[in-house]
């Protein structure tokens, strides 16, 4: 298996709901290949879901319940995984929101709590994930980030964190390449998660497929592989990228598919 | 052993007598490449060692020295874009460059930009 003997920890593990998001998907996924995940969540009934999943399975998985925006709670979801298991070996930073829309439509909390959540989270959990890391031997760093990263975005707060991802990304892997910790980042695209079912519907989902040149819509499944690619030693060369997800829809430039011309 | 084979190990020695004190644990085997720059003709020097087992990280991590990547490196990333694993990836460029673009130029273990 292609994780066998590592020790996960994905923030973000649960899911809106019952459906299959990123951070379960991922969690499940490193299971499968061999992994034993720590599932951390805000909502412990979320992480607890994604654990009975993976343990159905036969993996191997526990739930703890944390902010990782707190630094206090950052450090505790570390301290369980060593703890637990001996060692930490992958972080993966799932945890995301969206709020507000434009300047104008946004409020001054909505953007800060935005900012904390998708940017404050993953500095805070690396921080404390680093030195359990380097006692490890080295290990990987994933974090989500979005194709909203690299377009104009309706929700400002959003489109602006995903693309701070991405930096803080290339940053964080050449300052710990030395410790022989690779950091990546995926940006997905579209995808039919939980988070945005609210505002899927048949008549958007038609769409997407005619703007995806794919024609097809994601699942949290798609960000799961990638996670698993960049998490092994498959990718032991990989440090500082992006690996966009997205059924070339950012290649595609705005041009339906099936459209020969550009104008 | 080849050609190559007798010019890295060579490349090797000569660089030990030059470094005793941080060698000495060091044995060659043919494995992964690692590189490093000779001190005194300034050059890249490619070579083929590896730590005796137990000292890998010692050596991985050793400042004259650096990993470079294999071709196993991009089989691994075509292995992954080729398989239904990426069957949502399309359009997109995966780099597999060990973090060189990212550092933008900076030297490894440099911690200021300029």
């Amino acid at each position: 298996m292609r994780l066998d003997g590592k020790v996960a920890l994905v923030v973000g593990a649960g899911s809106i709901g019952s459906g299959v998001g990123n951070g379960r998907a991922i969690s499940i996924l490193f299971a499968r290949e061999g992994a034993r995940v720590v599932c951390a969540d805000i909502n412990f009934q979320s992480a607890e879901e994604t654990v009975k999943m993976i343990r159905e399975e036969g993996g191997e998985a526990a739930a703890v319940q944390g902010d990782a925006t707190k630094s206090g709670d950052a450090k505790r979801l570390v301290d369980f995984t060593v703890e637990l298991y001996g060692k930490l070996n992958i972080l993966v930073n799932v945890v995301g929101i969206a709020s507000g829309l434009g300047v104008l439509e946004t409020s001054e909390d909505e953007w800060d709590r935005v900012l904390t959540t998708n940017l404050k989270s993953i500095f805070l959990m690396s921080k404390h994930a680093v030195p359990a890391m380097i006692k490890s031997g080295g290990g990987a760093i994933i974090n989500i980030s979005s194709a909203a990263a690299f377009v104009a975005h309706p929700c400002l707060s959003y489109g602006t964190t995903k693309a701070a991802i991405i930096n803080m990304t290339r940053c964080m892997a050449v300052d710990l390449a030395k410790y022989n910790i690779r950091v990546n980042c995926i940006a997905p695209g579209f995808l039919d998660t939980p988070m945005v079912a609210p505002i899927m519907d048949d008549t958007r989902r038609a769409f997407l497929r005619q703007v995806i040149p794919l024609g097809k819509i994601g699942t949290a499944w798609d960000t799961a592989y990638a996670a698993l690619y960049l998490a092994s030693d498959e990718a032991s060369y990989v440090t500082g990228t992006t690996l966009i997800v997205d059924g070339g829809l950012l290649a595609a430039g705005g041009r339906r598919r099936g459209e020969e011309k550009l104008v | 052993m080849s050609p190559k084979g007798e010019e890295a190990l060579k490349a090797f020695q000569k660089f030990s007598e030059e470094f005793p004190e941080d060698f000495k644990r060091f044995t060659a085997f043919a494995a992964k490449p690692y590189a490093f720059f000779d001190p005194k003709t300034r050059e890249l020097i490619i070579t083929t060692i590896l730590a005796t087992k137990g000292y890998e990280s010692e050596f991985k991590f050793h400042p004259t020295f650096f990993l470079l990547g294999t071709a196993w490196d991009t089989a691994y990333a075509a292995l992954y874009l080729a398989s239904d694993e990426a069957s949502y990836v399309t359009g997109t460029t995966l780099i597999v460059d060990g973090g060189l673009l990212a550092a933008g130029g900076r030297r490894r273990g440099e911690e200021k930009l300029v």
